[in-house]
């Protein structure tokens, strides 16, 4: 079980926690709906399908209510449901990987011109950041999904602050040459 | 736009599907054994009694309440259920989309402008 | 009617002739689809029309409490969809998908075309954005599976990213889609 100290954020989230962990499902359901968008949101970037994603998303939760009484602080929560999100993406997607579906051909068409569309790029952007490794992947989901800086993702994943900067800065080239040869 | 800019649009978060934080509370206190639930209902105060008649009085009457305006707008009703589930398979459609569009490169599509 | 009268005529018609190609050009004809619908197994036809979708609009909540679905939805003047599933691979023609390709011209901008080798026969998905100088005006989206043909048209103003990002939210079942 995690024991990270966190530094306290609102009374009123720290008083939900005490809440929840004394049993009020009412409580524990206003939690899940402060999070529920990050979690969900994180294991929808590994597993690549809404339907999976909630699986995942359902069973860190429920691993949450075991755990309530353990986390001290509603920043305690967060940092936690991060945590075990990461870890639960990566030890998911280890599993599966064997079962990614292989592509088909198709025909590629020339670009011509210079503009695309918001939709298309960032359909292009999530592409890119979905063929990272799987540990590169979750350093990049976190610092720009999360909007965390490298020192509190080093702490959430347990690695030194030198490899996550070694991470973004490899992905964000390799990002950036890939969109680049692709006409962006 | 960066790169950088980019990828914080590319990766904003998206909310779960309807009902999520539902269903994950349904998991955590449902069921209930049968014998646990008649010692809570044994166990519950008169107030805690008298609040769950109250809120099962409110609960009917805002079910009645919601039948009479299901009945006299059921063409309102009719229509945002086939806006709902047209906009349902155009975003699946979009989805299939962006699927075929991320393909591996030496397969993918594409993913310009064309002029027609 | 006077010659005075006639010209007047003509200049309003001439005047309001854009208007009307504007309003009527991102909304496709899809009327000859309908001679699958003996074929298929499963039609879903949906047709709103600027007051069906107002009517629509004072019954949809946001499914995330906010205002964004009705925001999404403002400024749209129809909505259509068919989609026709079938039980067998070749129930559909190559004329059938050329009859609504053929629509999709002029104004007309291609933003996706993928075509992709399945067991059974190919399935062509392509995305088009109806433009007006900068406006996107509408969106036709043309999925042709071996077993499937949907085609939707919103006209009007629509945010494709948030249109996406709607799957599974609307309290519909989401379907994966293979």
């Amino acid at each position: 079980m995690l024991k990270v100290a966190q530094p306290s954020p609102g009374e009123g989230d720290d008083r939900l926690l005490a809440e929840a962990a004394a049993g009020d499902a009412a409580a524990f359901g206003c939690l899940v709906r402060q999070h529920e968008a990050m979690v969900f949101s994180l294991a929808r970037r590994f597993l690549g399908d809404d339907s999976a994603a909630e699986d995942l998303a359902q069973e860190v939760f429920l691993e949450l209510h075991q755990h309530l009484a353990d986390l001290q602080s509603a920043a305690h929560v967060k940092f936690w449901l991060r945590r075990v999100t990461a870890n639960r993406c990566i030890d998911r997607r280890r599993r599966r990987s064997w079962q990614f579906e292989r592509t088909v051909d198709v025909p590629r068409e020339p670009a011509i011109a210079p503009v695309t569309p918001d939709f298309l790029l960032e359909t292009r952007v999530r592409g890119l950041v979905d063929r990272l490794p799987a540990r590169a992947r979750i350093v990049v989901v976190l610092r720009y999904q999360e909007d965390l800086d490298p020192a509190e993702i080093a702490v959430l994943l347990g690695i030194p602050v030198n490899t996550v900067k070694s991470h973004l800065r490899r992905s964000l080239a390799s990002l950036r040459s890939q969109l680049r040869v692709e006409g962006r | 736009m960066s790169l950088e800019d980019d990828l914080r649009k590319a990766l904003r978060r998206k909310a779960p599907p309807e009902g999520f934080a539902e269903r994950v509370v349904a998991r955590v206190v449902l069921p209930p054994a049968a014998g646990s639930l008649a010692r809570r209902r044994q166990g519950r105060s008169p107030l805690v009694r008298a609040l769950a008649v109250a809120a099962a009085l409110v609960i009917t009457a805002a079910a009645a309440s919601y039948y009479r305006h299901q009945v006299v707008q059921l063409d309102g009703e009719r229509a945002a259920r086939e806006l709902r589930i047209a906009l349902q398979i155009a975003s699946e459609k979009l989805a299939l989309v962006e699927r075929r569009v991320n393909r591996d490169d030496d397969t993918k599509a594409s993913t310009r402008e064309v002029p027609r | 009617m006077s010659t005075w009268m006639r010209g007047l005529l003509c200049c309003a018609v001439v005047l309001w002739m854009p208007a009307l190609a504007s309003a009527q050009g991102a909304r496709l004809q899809l009327d000859k689809l309908a001679r699958l619908n003996a074929q298929a197994s499963e039609v879903t036809d949906i047709t709103l029309d600027p007051a069906m979708l107002q009517l629509a609009g004072n019954f949809l909540s946001d499914p995330n409490g906010g205002p964004g679905l009705k925001e999404l939805l403002s400024g749209l003047k129809g909505v259509y969809v068919k989609t026709y599933k079938f039980d067998r691979a070749d129930a559909y023609t190559p004329a059938d998908v050329e009859g609504v390709r053929s629509q999709l011209t002029g104004n007309w901008v291609r933003l996706v075309s993928t075509q992709t080798k399945k067991e059974d026969g190919r399935e062509i998905v392509e995305v088009y954005s109806w433009r007006e100088g900068e406006r996107m005006g509408g969106l036709a989206i043309l999925v042709a599976e071996p077993r499937e043909l949907t085609v939707v048209n919103i006209v009007g103003p629509i945010d494709l990213n948030r249109l996406a990002g709607l799957q599974g939210q609307l309290g519909i079942p989401n379907v994966p889609i293979k």
